[in-house]
């Protein structure tokens, strides 16, 4: 029971949410063989796209009972009741073409174009325009490759795509209602529900692609190999504004970003005989981030979380929203060694912030790049080994460099206050006297410290390889009984172990969405460990 | 089963209907839970709505009531003990720790500014629709006393500051005021608010003529201009409007809300617009409260030296509680540790809804106008019977011995105690920080209380946030 809940009699609140999402396609295809030599393929079309957002929630208090829980609530106190609807709409328009001519079976080229209209935009800027061509090579038809491949394609493309992953109404000024108490009652008031901003356009990503799709000894082993660059311009941000200005942010084109990397696949039939087989598939993917242009601005914070501030930064060269903070250097040993510091009022074991402009005062000046968001490369391990009738599948995962910024830690390093629950780590491992390699500062007034917050303490390696699924299986097939045809039990386990330095639940998390500009470890829920037994009956 | 087909014909048709006819509509946005401003604006119920609003952005309770209880901790006369503001507002306040990247000042900040936003809202459509003169002026004349007041406690926290005059400014990065341009802004706006106002207002908490004349009075009286706010109070004097309650608890009395004694409030209502600060954050969760009202885990307690400062006649301690019996039956000492809960001037709430309280805020009352006009014809004359008398009104009515002119051999002797004054009559009133600037301890008290305030803390930090969106906004130095 809560403190409101309580003092108020019970608080039932229910909240329905409804989405309706109507899609219509209409496409016309022409397929021609001119001659054996070559074809064509084309199609065009027109789609149609709307999602309607409705939500309706209602909320009272002063119930008699708690057994109606929020099953009735007619029986709260009338004057008490809450009740909020609301209703949103967007709509994506598209005009498609594409074309693909082969020749030879050998050659293939495709080119396609799509004007996409989208209603999130401004007036003038609904519609963006995307063109793509693609060309493909299949060596191993060619007579000077030696059979040992089994499959060569030689790929390449060039395409530009769009994005509108933005929320609606950010073009028009609209107004929000709502009320103000004011002469014993509440009367209505109006205030705007944000800075439009009317020249809102597609965000465009111009993708260059090469690659090898690749086969050996009859597709034993087979894959692809690619290597990506994509540009991106016009940058969907929400860019932070002067405060004074009476808007927090305002939506925004700006700039762009290079993205590029390798994408490499194996898929491999290494042993496949009556009795025993083995497959295995490994892929990796390598990811550069590199801010290219912001729109002649020296840098933009962002990332605002309510316990942290601002927690990124984007300039040009650096990833896009890396962390940004005070680097610690260690904690302070000695009075004298606090005296000569730019911090003469911390205490013993307070953390030694390092002066980064060396002007002898700790200032937010002396920010850093702490990490990055992005990983420097993922990968996935699959592997499915049969013996008989028994099958052992399994799958393993993993990323490197990404860095997490660790909400939970912040609060332990900076409690609201002193009796707060945090996690033992930071209290048991803190600096002391008589522990002065400790992994923390002191816990004692660490408020007097606060304003370095985001600092690198809490910024933390987020590399991880974690053990997704292993399965083991055994199949009676044969089986002789009636419409049975066979029966398969197994032993899953879901997420079974993960290896990580990092010291949250979940490595992988990102509490607002893989779209936030900062991606934060905040009370995120830890990944369930799952231990199945199963069977499956075959008719 | 021939319906059937039509109507997935239809349906195939349709894309090829936009297509064809370029049918522009179908991307336009349809807003249904919001309203344009085009042509709501321009109406008579629109305009008030966005007035609403201005009035809607000041009287941000929950923020109002910690600025309210930072005073407090900068004061130094009470002190927090828990709850989850604990470190990240009060002992910043108590200790002098504020940096830019502390809450309080880009909380105040942000809903200052947005207060003169929504009042250049009002401004802008105003000017920009018709409108029948008398609503006209009505409505000019609030917004702009709001967008003065607002200025002004801007310049009272962070000294002067970017300077707004339209909802659509051509450019948003704007450098900080001068002194001079500031102070202008603060008054010109009162003053051509004061001229349109009327006397009393339909509604409770909208500002009157009167409300913005305190306003303008305390601005003259905290830049130290002695003789505009001799004057302005005198002529608040002369509307005759305004009247002390005839005890000093009847001021805050929930049966006698809407006193004449008032004269600028952020109206509140437990049910409809409650206050959770000024007494959810500051009695002890053990304390024995009636049924339906609660409290959380944040506590408020004076020192001794505070409640030993009143005089044993003086009513004005008389909510002081010294020691309770809690919830389990046991007796908490209070008074003798430090720990006396001084927020009992404010009587409970009979109507309390949980932590919520109908707790109006009285941004200003008449007793501090009449203080204000001795403090100014002190500072203009020396001692005199009128400022004396002035002062006596307030402490008869407190129940302690009136003074006499010739208690005082000095300006600084009457000064001394019209401060000592103010802290025993508008405690936990959000009077302190700008009354100990104005006397000049604010930073030098701090010190003495051990804490590391230096001189620079008199204003607060810009906050970082606005720094790095506008680069033409400086920061005050220090920070």
């Amino acid at each position: 029971m809560t403190i409101n809940g309580g003092a108020q009699n019970g608080i039932a609140q229910v909240n329905e949410v409804e989405r309706t999402h109507l899609l219509t396609e209409a496409t016309l295809s022409y397929v021609k063989d001119i001659n054996t030599f070559n074809r064509i393929n084309a199609v065009a079309g027109v789609t149609y796209e709307n999602v309607l957002d409705r939500n309706f929630r209602s909320e009272t208090s002063g119930f008699p009972d708690d057994a109606f829980m929020t099953n009735n609530l007619g029986a709260g106190d009338p004057t008490l009741a809450n009740v909020n609807s609301y209703k949103g709409e967007n709509t994506l328009l598209s005009y498609l073409g594409r074309v693909i001519y082969s020749l030879y079976d050998k050659y293939m080229i495709t080119a396609s174009y799509r004007i996409d209209g989208s209603s999130r935009f401004g007036e003038e800027n609904k519609y963006g325009y995307f063109p793509s061509v693609a060309l493909g090579w299949r060596l191993s038809d060619e007579l000077f490759i030696p059979d040992l491949f089994s499959q060569l394609k030689l790929r390449a493309s060039w395409g530009i795509t769009g994005n509108q992953d933005i929320g609606n109404y950010n073009s028009i000024m609209t107004l929000t209602p709502g009320t103000v108490w004011l002469g014993d009652q509440a009367q209505p008031i109006v205030s705007p529900a944000r800075k439009p901003n009317p020249d809102l356009k597609w965000e465009e990503t111009t993708q260059w692609n090469v690659g090898i799709d690749y086969g050996f000894l009859n597709n034993r082993i087979q894959g692809s190999i690619d290597y990506y660059i994509k540009d991106t311009k016009d940058l969907l941000l929400d860019l932070p504004l002067p405060v004074s200005s009476g808007y927090a942010s305002i939506l925004t084109n700006l700039g762009g970003m290079k993205n590029s990397g390798f994408e490499f696949s194996v898929n491999a039939r290494i042993v496949s005989r009556t009795d025993l087989s083995w497959r295995a598939t490994f892929n990796i993917s390598t990811q550069k981030n590199e801010v290219t242009d912001i729109g002649g601005l020296p840098s933009i914070s962002m990332g605002w979380a309510k316990l942290t501030g601002n927690t990124t930064i984007t300039r040009v060269g650096d990833p896009l929203n890396s962390y940004y903070g005070f680097n610690v250097i260690g904690f302070f040993e000695s009075q004298e060694q606090i005296n000569e510091s730019a911090q003469p009022d911390a205490d013993l074991g307070f953390p030694i912030i390092e002066d980064v402009n060396q002007d002898e005062a700790i200032t937010p000046e002396d920010r850093v790049i702490l990490g990055s968001q992005f990983a420097d490369f993922g990968y996935g391990f699959g592997s499915i080994l049969t013996y008989k009738n028994f099958t052992l599948d399994l799958f393993i995962q993993g990323e490197n460099g990404a860095d997490l910024l660790n909400v939970n830690t912040v609060q332990g390093m900076y409690p609201a206050n002193f009796r707060r629950n945090r996690f033992a780590p930071l209290i048991l491992d803190q600096w002391k006297p008589d522990n002065t390699d400790a992994a923390w500062p002191t816990a004692v007034n660490p408020y007097r410290y606060e304003s370095y917050k985001v600092n690198n303490l809490v910024i933390e390696d987020a590399s991880y390889l974690r053990l997704k699924t292993v399965t083991l299986s055994y199949l009676f097939s044969n089986i002789k009984l009636n419409m049975l045809e066979s029966i398969r039990i197994y032993a899953k386990g879901q997420n079974v172990f993960t290896i990580t330095d990092y010291s949250g639940y979940n490595p992988e998390t990102n509490m607002f969405g893989s779209g936030a500009t900062s991606r934060l470890d905040w009370n995120a829920y830890p990944v369930a460990r799952v231990w199945m037994i199963g069977l499956d009956v075959t008719f | 089963m021939k319906t059937k087909v039509n109507i997935l014909k239809y349906i195939l048709v349709l894309p090829f209907l936009f297509a064809v006819s370029g049918c522009e509509d179908v991307l336009e946005e349809q807003i249904y839970s919001q309203l344009a401003p085009g042509n709501y604006l321009t109406t008579e119920a629109g305009i008030e709505s966005a007035v609403g609003a201005v009035y809607n952005a000041f009287f941000n309770r929950t923020r109002e009531g910690y600025r309210w209880l930072m005073d407090v901790f900068e004061a130094g006369y009470a002190y927090n003990e828990g709850g989850s503001f604990e470190a990240r507002y009060a002992q910043i306040h108590e200790d002098f720790l504020l940096s830019s990247l502390s809450y309080q000042p880009y909380d105040s900040w942000s809903d200052f500014y947005t207060t003169i936003r929504n009042a250049n809202i009002v401004l802008d459509n105003l000017d920009a629709g018709e409108f029948e003169q008398d609503f006209y002026n009505l409505k000019k004349a609030e917004a702009l006393a709001l967008r003065g007041y607002t200025y002004w406690r801007l310049y009272n926290y962070y000294g002067p500051t970017p300077i707004f005059t339209s909802s659509q400014p051509e450019e948003d990065k704007v450098a900080r005021a001068t002194e001079q341009e500031m102070m202008q802004r603060i008054e010109s706006d009162l003053t051509e608010a004061i001229a349109d106002l009327p006397v009393e207002q339909d509604d409770w908490g909208r500002i009157t003529r009167g409300g913005a004349m305190g306003i303008l009075c305390k601005y003259y009286l905290n830049t130290k201009q002695w003789d505009n706010a001799a004057s302005t109070a005198q002529d608040i004097m002369d509307l005759n409007q305004y009247e002390l309650q005839l005890n000093y608890q009847d001021i805050f009395d929930y049966g006698n809300k809407q006193n004449t004694e008032l004269m600028v409030v952020i109206p509140s209502d437990a049910v409809n617009a409650g206050d959770w600060v000024i007494q959810g954050l500051t009695i002890p969760n053990d304390y024995v409260l009636p049924p339906g009202i609660a409290t959380y885990a944040a506590r408020l307690y004076g020192y001794d030296s505070f409640v030993d400062s009143f005089d044993d006649n003086d009513t004005r301690d008389d909510g002081f509680v010294l020691e309770y019996v809690n919830t389990t039956g046991a007796t908490v000492p209070g008074y003798g540790v430090d720990k006396t809960l001084i927020t009992f001037k404010y009587p409970l709430d009979p109507n309390g809804n949980g932590v919520a309280r109908g707790f109006d805020f009285h941004i200003l009352r008449y007793a501090d106008i009449l203080m204000s006009r001795a403090e100014a014809l002190n500072e203009i004359n020396g001692p005199n019977q009128e400022s004396i008398d002035l002062i006596n009104d307030i402490r008869e009515r407190a129940g302690v011995d009136p003074f006499n002119l010739t208690d005082f051999a000095s300006k600084e002797e009457l000064r001394d105690a019209i401060f000592q004054e103010r802290l025993w009559e508008f405690f936990i009133e959000c009077k302190s920080r700008e009354d100990m600037r104005r006397y000049g301890n604010f930073i030098s008290s701090a010190q003495d209380r051990g804490k590391s305030a230096q001189d620079y803390m008199e204003l607060y930090p810009i906050p970082q946030v606005e720094v790095e969106a506008n680069p033409n906004c400086e920061q005050n130095p220090g920070y």
